[in-house]
């Protein structure tokens, strides 16, 4: 990521040390993850240690140290699709993508993500792939959605 | 955009509503998350493309409108004036709605809501039982509004309330209409509205401890964390300036010119809404300086949270928007007298937020009056007002309700969600998110308010309301919310990070047939020393969904631990997978098992390895003749 | 630089006490009391783990659970964290206390079972290990229990937060970030020491001392006093040396127009608020990496508005106190932003600030005294106040050019240019150019202490405090009454103050933070409690046990080194410990006549002389001849003192008894003594 890049995203916030997890949000949308050297310029340019920033960082759970696939599929583990199914939705595309929860494929394309409720517990269980939701959805179709997406 | 001002407020809501005069009828597409997951926004692009092929584009307009609330049902189509109701559209069925009905002047049948119970069509969104019992104080402007436009919102009273608290009302009648109204904070703990605010007005002194006058600060909560909860995040994507005047008010009566926005990351939609609404609201002079050309000054700014439950605790809220990590702080000292950046806060939750405007326009005593208990004697005296629950889990209406506090829980679950759905059996219906309680068959009579269902095991919270079947283990539903919690505790304070730890083990060996009945009793003791000794409510209330199962559901635990059986048939280790004589021998289930442990010549019935299955469930979802059996 | 001047805390806003019991003991305790200090107060033992008294509460162990009954209700409550504002009745070894202390242990019990503090306590509340296997097991008997008081010291106390916690939940540990060494660690020891279990160790293999233990025991004290106690005495940490400002200003101490006076009535436009406004707070310290006192401070984004960086951002060291002084009052420029350009430029030139004020000041005051002119200037106009000449002068000087060129030569060399070439009176000039031994003097007024105007002038270096900063002691507090007793401070302190030099340590950590306890301590100016401090660094560092006499001793071998050295370069002479009569008395009559009562007081009192009817002249005159008759009295006892001779010359019997007499040595006081006629 260029400094230019994060200038322009520490400008945005005014370089208000309050708006830290702000601004690591726009980096991490940015850049698919936090990058150490991203941290340290940050961390120097709100005079804040860049160990408020690493706790930060993993704490919350938009940030990832480490960069997400192009493709975060998040998986709703909310109560109604839990009780609808949600962890053998997660179980499948675990097997499907053969990688763990969290874990990103080898060629960068897919993250498997368990999240917190969507709130779209109508159409539970629920996938959501960048900004579509996939409703109502099944272990044994998630096969299609992958190939669907890896199509792009 | 000109600024409206105190006198030409009602002018511009007249002109507004004049506009919509001019046109035949309103069509109010719903798009709110849920239908847009099902296709809303395509059906609101359709339906202008085809009103402009034929035409009808003067005649007919199409309005985008938050949430509808029947979210099960979506996409939704509304048709006014008649108020026609029009259920899960596409594109084909549209076209139907559009050539018979808005042509042809005939209502389409096919595309109504169903009897539940004859399976005839009903015509009007108000004959439809789901809507019939409900009572719509903070949801008033819901499938109505265009929540991206503030003149429609203005058309329907939106900022009447604050003209009206700044043409005839003292800050100091403000508050005492929110103390008479008697509400109680919609976020989940309860705490009367007006005592907090008269509090922090207190701690804005100047008093002997504070010489100097301590400007205080407003934030919303909207950082909706409760799993099965969407309550917030359609008020906001329906309403928006129902929170916006709400705050506007709170700032009037408690001096504050400074508010703030905290909500989740995770609704996009609800946050582009909010920021529009913010724009349109400072355009016209609805906040920012000299507010409706008053001397009034008010602006609001949104904090986007990055992730973490705990952050809906205040404390930790207030941490996260000084840009640190969302750990809570003992609340020794209150946030009203010290909060973000040390000073005197209010947190309240957007459906508290939401509600303030009707209090002020129609009174206290008018929001006091529905409800349980007399709270014109104290505020603590009962639950008044409504309240907005999400309905999900294993009913057939899901979606949005808001009904009088005091309803009965199975007014809520079979008048108007339907009941459940595929013939199957009522087990539970937990309520209060992670912190709440799952309550069974026997309580269904429990009137729904602060205090009963905190008595029964439970809690108000937020709002969730998620009803479970009979195929739902109830050790699971405990182990489920413990490792949520476990995943989302901030980790600070010993009982909460550990505690959650052990509780989640325990809960996993009687999952797997290794417990022995003594760990219930350990398992009761780490429960009192989480609920006693952690830090904030997450740790405290954390236990709630074990103790409540173990109250109510303790034959379950039993048969996991005495008998290795899961009478749900949820827990892996203790079920398997049968394929019984109904199978008529067509591949599906082998074809799609991910571990090919299904084997059969076609047309004879299939037989499941048991040691190679994996448990993942695929072939009974993909059996059209209810073949496999879960023993 | 000046010892610690402790502000008086200010009485608490709220009045009064409010009545506690602790396991039904009475006591009266101050609003804002928190249960676990009242339960101390009455020595009642609270158990915790997370707390220190040297950190901000935290509350996150919650071993300290303890229940209280305010207004007839009952409630569990951290002890650490819960400030009494009501009466209140402590229980804190009731059922309910026990129990939920017992739950807490029993969770910690059952993931670190070997750690001693957990096992000591499980012990004392009869904790069994628990029923169920913990995941995260960790039979280390040095495991992290997460308690935090790491994270808390290295922030609260070193200012450095390199630990950081990280991850959330089950997944919540301390670490570095990114799980890396950090580069910032100073290795300064404070969290391995203030750690419960030992699960942090310290590894010192570059300096390889033979006791870290006893180091590391002291230099947490230290970390502790600055933590705990510097706000309410010098505020390095927050304000840094420029808290000096207003004080000195108070005191009639602070360098205006050339020395002239030592107070200004703009002062609060330099004072120390304006300082904490512009420069950059709570950052680590860019001085020396691990420093806990930080008094370094930066301006960030500052705009120069002439010379090389004119309109470009850059980043500037500073100012400290002598700056303040040097290139603000003492040229008579009250704008904060002239000064910090002049910090700049000096900086960046590699002019010290001080050198350049005080040349500054003097060729000013020869300016508006007629010596110079503008054609002589090369066009500058040299008032008092005039920022922007002092910036084009320095500007000048830098690149070699005009006047610049004289100034940049220096007091000593101005005085003789200005003498010879622009027909200036050196008698005058010789009165009014501060620098001794050709070095321009500090920032601070010394006209009413003799003993600092020794402790300048007779600094081996030149006037540089050094050696010595005795103003206080000898003119605030008195404490100096006699020679005797100033000889013996100008033999102490410069010995004391030299050893620093010694060992490339800083001095203000020994005086800018004192001990609590400092002031009830006998000759609280020595500060006895971080002399025993430096006493066991020392001896830890090389071994053995070194006292405060074999400090000295070390310095003084030193010290006599440098005076022959000087003596041997033709220097070290009687003459050479003198300074300028500025530094000892009014020169000019504009001077006398503002502080008239003072010097009419002086008059009678040690002269005896009524000053009524008297000329200034005629006044000036008598009160010069006595404080120079006083001066040389104290030159006299402090070489005596040193073991020197009147002349200033180390004996062969002191160098004897300092076991430093080589024959080459010896021979060059010998040949000094001879010339001298002392031998």
């Amino acid at each position: 990521m260029t400094t230019q890049k994060v200038d322009k995203i520490l400008d945005r916030w005014k370089r208000d040390p309050q708006y830290a997890i702000e601004i690591l949000q726009d980096i991490q949308d940015e850049h698919r993850h936090l990058p150490a050297d991203v941290l340290h310029y940050v961390a120097d340019a709100l005079a804040l240690p860049v160990g408020r920033l690493y706790h930060i960082g993993t704490f919350f759970k938009a940030f990832s140290l480490k960069p997400r696939g192009e493709h975060v599929l998040e998986v709703c583990m909310g109560t109604a699709c839990h009780v609808r199914g949600a962890p053998r939705i997660l179980d499948a595309l675990s097997r499907e993508l053969e990688v763990p929860e969290g874990g990103t494929t080898k060629d960068g394309k897919f993250t498997l993500e368990p999240v917190r409720c969507l709130g779209c517990c109508a159409i539970a269980p629920v996938v959501k792939v960048g900004k579509d939701l996939h409703g109502e959805i099944q272990a044994a179709r998630v096969k299609t959605l992958v190939k669907k997406l890896a199509e792009g | 955009m000109a600024r409206i001002h105190l006198k030409n407020l009602d002018a511009v809501g007249r002109k507004h509503q004049k506009l919509l005069a001019g046109y035949k009828g309103l069509l109010l597409v719903c798009t709110g998350t849920g239908c847009v997951s099902a296709g809303g926004f395509v059906i609101r692009d359709s339906l202008q493309a085809m009103l402009k092929k034929r035409r009808l584009d003067k005649k007919w307009l199409v309005v985008q409108t938050g949430c509808n609330g029947f979210c099960a049902m979506g996409p939704i189509l509304v048709v006014q004036p008649e108020g026609i109701f029009y259920e899960k559209l596409n594109e084909k069925s549209l076209e139907k709605v559009v050539e018979e009905h808005l042509v042809g002047g005939k209502p389409v049948k096919a595309s109504m809501h169903k009897d539940l119970a004859t399976g005839n069509p009903i015509p009007k969104m108000a004959q439809i039982p789901f809507f019939a019992k409900q009572q719509l104080v903070a949801l008033r402007n819901k499938g109505i509004v265009d929540p991206e436009n503030i003149e429609s919102a203005i058309a329907m009273g939106a900022y009447a309330g604050l003209r009206k608290a700044l043409t005839t009302m003292k800050p100091g009648d403000v508050l005492g209409e929110v103390v008479r109204s008697g509400i109680r904070g919609r976020g989940g703990a309860g705490f009367v509205t007006g005592v907090k605010w008269g509090a922090c007005i207190k701690a804005v002194g100047p008093s002997l401890e504070h010489p100097e006058r301590r400007p205080p600060v407003l934030v919303c909560n909207a950082d909706e964390g409760d799993p099965g909860a969407f309550m917030d995040r359609s008020i906001i994507e329906t309403d928006p300036h129902a929170v916006l005047e709400g705050m506007c008010l709170g700032a009037y009566a408690i001096g504050a010119s400074e508010g703030f926005i905290y909500i989740r990351k995770e609704y996009p939609l609800a946050i582009e809404r909010l920021e529009k609404a913010i724009a349109q609201a400072r355009e016209r002079g609805l906040l920012g300086r000299k507010i409706l050309g008053s001397d009034f000054a008010f602006d609001i700014k949104v904090h986007r949270g990055a992730g973490a439950f705990v952050c809906g605790e205040s404390t930790a809220l207030m941490a996260s928007m000084e840009g640190r990590v969302g750990e809570p702080r003992a609340k020794y000292v209150h946030n009203v007298e010290s909060g973000y950046m040390g000073r005197p806060t209010v947190l309240n939750n957007v459906e508290t937020w939401a509600n303030v405007p009707v209090i002020v326009e129609k009174g206290g005593a008018w929001f006091g009056s529905i409800g349980t208990g007399d709270v014109a004697k104290s505020p603590w005296n009962g639950s008044s007002g409504t309240k907005v629950f999400s309905l999900v889990g294993n009913i057939a209406n899901t979606g949005l309700v808001e009904v009088p506090m005091g309803i009965r829980l199975k007014e809520i679950i079979f008048d108007i969600g339907g009941g459940i759905p595929g013939g199957r059996e009522f087990k539970a219906v937990q309520t209060g998110g992670p912190s709440g309680g799952c309550l069974p068959q026997s309580m269904l009579d429990l009137p729904v308010d602060f205090d009963s269902l905190t008595k029964a095991g439970s809690m108000m919270g937020s709002g969730g309301m998620i009803v479970m079947d009979d195929r739902t283990c109830m050790v699971d539903v405990a182990k489920y919310f413990i490792d949520f919690l476990k995943d989302e505790s901030c980790g600070k304070c010993t009982p909460c990070r550990e505690g959650l730890i052990a509780v989640s083990e325990i809960l996993g060996a009687i999952t797997r047939g290794q417990a022995t009945e003594a760990l219930l009793g350990e398992l009761e003791g780490l429960c009192d020393t989480m609920a006693v000794s952690s830090l904030c409510q997450l740790g405290a209330t954390a236990p709630n969904p074990v103790l409540s199962t173990l109250k109510y559901f303790r034959d379950e635990y039993v048969a996991h631990i005495r008998n290795h059986k899961c009478p749900a048939g949820v827990c892996k280790s203790l079920i398997r997978y049968e394929i019984t004589p109904n199978c008529n021998g067509c591949h599906v289930c082998s074809r799609n098992c991910p571990t090919n442990c299904i084997a059969g010549e076609k047309k004879t019935l299939h037989v499941i390895d048991a040691n190679a299955c994996i448990k993942c469930g695929i072939c009974r979802d993909v059996c059209k003749f209810d073949a496999v059996r879960v023993g | 630089m000046g010892s610690a001047t402790t502000t008086e805390l200010a009485p608490s806003g709220v009045e009064g006490t409010i009545p506690v019991t602790v396991d039904g003991q009475a006591l009266e305790v101050k609003p804002g009391t928190t249960v676990l200090e009242a339960a101390r107060m009455l020595k009642i033992s609270i158990p915790t783990l997370c707390h220190h008294p040297a950190v901000e509460a935290y509350g996150a162990c919650r071993m300290c659970m303890t229940e209280i009954e305010v207004r007839g209700k009952k409630r569990m409550v951290t002890a650490c964290n819960f400030p009494i504002r009501e009466p209140t009745a402590i229980f804190t070894e009731s059922e309910a206390t026990k129990k939920q202390r017992r739950g807490v242990l029993s969770m910690m019990l059952a993931r670190w079972p070997k750690v001693p503090v957990i096992q000591s306590l499980a012990g004392r509340y009869g904790v069994q290990n628990p029923g169920y296997q913990h995941p995260l097991r960790n039979e280390a008997p040095d495991a992290c229990i997460l308690c935090g008081l790491c994270v808390k010291a290295c922030s609260e106390m070193v200012w450095e937060d390199v630990i950081a916690f990280a991850g959330r939940g089950a997944k919540r540990h301390v670490t570095m970030p990114f799980g890396k060494q950090s580069e910032r660690c100073t290795g300064c020891g404070t969290c391995a020491y203030i750690c419960p279990t030992g699960a942090i160790k310290v590894t010192d293999e570059k300096n390889n001392p033979v006791d870290p233990a006893r180091i590391r025991k002291y230099g947490f004290r230290l970390t502790k006093e600055m933590a705990t106690l510097d706000d309410s005495q010098c505020k390095m940490r927050r304000v840094g040396t420029a808290h000096l400002v207003e004080i000195m200003d108070a005191y009639d101490l602070l360098p205006t127009h050339n020395y002239k006076f030592g107070k200004h009535a703009r002062i609060a436009e330099i004072a120390s608020p304006v300082w904490t406004s512009l420069v950059r707070q709570n950052v680590p310290d860019g001085c020396w990496v691990g420093c806990q006192m930080s008094c370094a401070k930066a301006v960030d984004d500052f705009v120069p508005r002439t010379g090389p960086y004119q309109g470009k951002k850059v980043l500037v060291d500073g100012p400290e106190y002598e700056t303040v002084a040097s290139c603000g009052s003492n040229i008579g420029v009250f704008d904060p932003h002239d000064i910090i350009e002049l910090n700049f430029y000096c900086d960046t030139y590699g002019i010290d600030t001080i050198s350049f004020g005080t040349a500054c000041a003097f060729a000013m005051e020869c300016y508006e005294a007629g010596v110079l002119d503008k054609r002589k200037t090369g066009g500058l106009d040299l008032k008092f106040g005039n920022g922007p000449a002092a910036l084009e002068l320095l500007h000048h000087m830098s690149r070699g050019e005009g006047f610049g060129v004289i100034v940049g030569q220096g007091i000593r060399q101005m005085k003789r240019i200005f003498a010879e070439r622009f027909g200036g009176d050196p008698r005058f000039l010789q009165d009014i150019g501060m620098e001794a031994k050709g070095l321009e003097y500090s920032e601070y007024v010394t006209k009413e202490s003799l003993a600092q105007q020794a402790g300048y002038a007779m600094a081996q270096k030149g006037p540089q405090h050094d050696e010595a900063w005795l103003i206080f002691m000898d003119m605030v507090n008195k404490q100096l009454p006699t020679f005797e007793k100033k000889a013996e401070a100008l033999y102490y302190f410069p010995m004391w103050r030299t050893w620093f030099g010694l060992m490339g340590l800083c001095k203000l950590p020994w005086n800018d933070v004192e001990p609590e306890d400092n002031a009830t301590r006998p000759e609280p100016n020595k500060v006895p409690g971080h002399v025993e401090g430096y006493e066991n660094f020392v001896s830890g560092m090389m071994g053995g046990e070194y006292t405060i006499q074999d400090i000295l001793k070390m310095s003084e071998r030193v010290y006599n080194f440098q005076r022959v050295f000087s003596i041997r370069m033709g220097h070290g002479r009687r003459e050479d410990d003198r300074g300028p009569y500025r530094a000892m008395g009014p020169v000019t009559a504009e001077e006398y006549e503002s502080r008239a009562e003072r010097y009419d007081g002086q008059l009678k009192e040690l002269l005896k002389v009524d000053p009524a009817g008297r000329s200034t002249a005629e006044k000036m005159a008598l009160l010069r001849r006595y404080r120079e008759e006083q001066y040389e009295g104290v030159l006299d006892a402090v070489y005596k003192r040193r073991g020197w001779t009147r002349n200033g010359t180390p004996t062969p019997e002191t160098l004897k008894g300092l076991g430093i007499d080589y024959p080459w040595v010896v021979e060059v006081v010998k040949a000094r003594m001879a010339e001298e006629g002392s031998a």
